[in-house]
């Protein structure tokens, strides 16, 4: 099993950070076309393409002692938070030009995901997968914190600092270049 | 600007962190203690200009994420640590604002204006607080906020701030458990009726 990679890709950071968080060594090999179509595993008969099919593979690992499933629609809902942001980033952090005022692109996204926090945070949880964090809150951290990529003011959205807060303090938990590990 | 606002809810500062709020475009840094105190500084270290709001909480003070340098609870600076002999002079400090703790909210004052009054007794929780992408005023007539920036409604407060030019940040509190779900989706009713209006005249 290995993971075709590219260091600096959200869709590639989600998955390396779900293995650590998992406790599975994944060994990485960097990989030009992850740039654009995202992170693959390789198996040995088989490659699974996505950060949702990787991280649900990886979920169903025998080494894999703790719960780290979501439910379907947490898990859809996430999938597509990141797909959308990875595009938005991508298209800020390649653009030959600067884009002007890009924090305007994913404002929508990150008043959808901190309303979806604020509600779970009045019914005393902080995780999108309930009461634990699961494949949904691992592919949602690298939206939320490399939203300064797109230099979304955090200060507008206080339940998404708070998940950060929680999410940073996971054993297991790393980083990549624009997630430091504190803030 | 004179007054006080309400910046956030006091449980999105939990204590020996620290969280940064603008007021007005104006950055600030708060942080909480060990022992519970809130402070509210301006965002930015004397030495380097780096934002304290990156900082960390560490023995009781404030350390800047750029060479750590740490300031005390009274904002003066206690500790350089490229300097570790040096007893730092008393004039290295950051700027302090006025701030206080009421109905679930930090209240800040950027002036000397006296202390925050007239809000009602009471404990009251943090619900939630909401970006609302329409100017300040448009959010107070609309929550018939008249001359203050807050409002109390059955078992709630809703108050407003303008961090930025056109944007409106909604704190919600409430003084019973059962009325935060209601209040929380009053204020999400309110956010999506003005943002609607807004999209409406915009096109």
């Amino acid at each position: 099993m290995r993971l075709r990679d590219w260091a600096l890709d959200d869709r590639c950071y989600a998955v390396r950070l779900g293995a650590s968080l998992m406790g599975v060594k994944l060994p990485t090999v960097t990989d030009d076309s992850a740039l654009e179509s995202g992170p693959a595993l390789e198996l040995v008969d088989d490659v699974l393409h996505g950060s949702l099919d990787i991280l649900k593979r990886l979920v169903t690992l025998p080494d894999v002692l703790q719960e780290w499933n979501s439910g379907t629609d947490a898990m859809t809902w996430a999938a597509n938070a990141l797909d959308s942001f990875s595009i938005m980033r991508r298209t800020v952090m390649l653009a030959s030009l600067p884009v002007e005022n890009p924090a305007q692109l994913a404002m929508p996204l990150m008043g959808e995901i901190e309303d979806r926090l604020a509600e779970n945070r009045l019914d005393g949880r902080c995780w999108v997968s309930g009461d634990h964090p699961g494949v949904a809150d691992i592919m949602l951290f690298p939206v939320v914190a490399l939203s300064q990529d797109l230099e979304v003011p955090l200060d507008l959205y206080p339940a998404v600092r708070n998940f950060m807060r929680h999410f940073k303090a996971l054993p297991g938990f790393i980083t990549m270049p624009g997630v430091p590990e504190c803030h | 600007m004179t007054g006080w606002f309400p910046v956030a809810l006091t449980m999105d500062v939990p204590a020996g962190t620290a969280a940064p709020a603008r007021l007005s475009g104006k950055e600030i840094a708060l942080w909480r203690g060990v022992d519970g105190e809130i402070h509210a500084w301006e965002d930015r270290c004397p030495h380097r200009g780096m934002r304290l709001s990156f900082g960390f909480v560490r023995n009781g003070n404030l350390a800047c994420l750029y060479h750590g340098w740490q300031f005390g609870a009274d904002s003066t600076c206690r500790h350089i640590p490229a300097h570790p002999e040096l007893r730092v002079p008393g004039t290295i400090r950051a700027t302090a604002y006025q701030v206080q703790e009421r109905c679930g909210m930090i209240w800040v004052s950027l002036d000397e204006t006296p202390s925050l009054s007239h809000l009602p007794e009471g404990e009251a929780s943090g619900v939630r607080s909401l970006l609302v992408q329409v100017p300040l005023q448009t959010a107070r007539t609309s929550l018939n906020m008249e001359a203050s920036n807050w409002k109390q409604q059955d078992n709630c407060l809703f108050a407003v701030h303008e961090p930025a030019v056109g944007l409106t940040m909604l704190h919600v509190a409430s003084w019973t458990v059962a009325g935060q779900r209601e209040a929380a989706r009053q204020a999400v009713q309110l956010r999506d009726r003005l943002e609607a209006i807004k999209e409406t005249v915009l096109a």
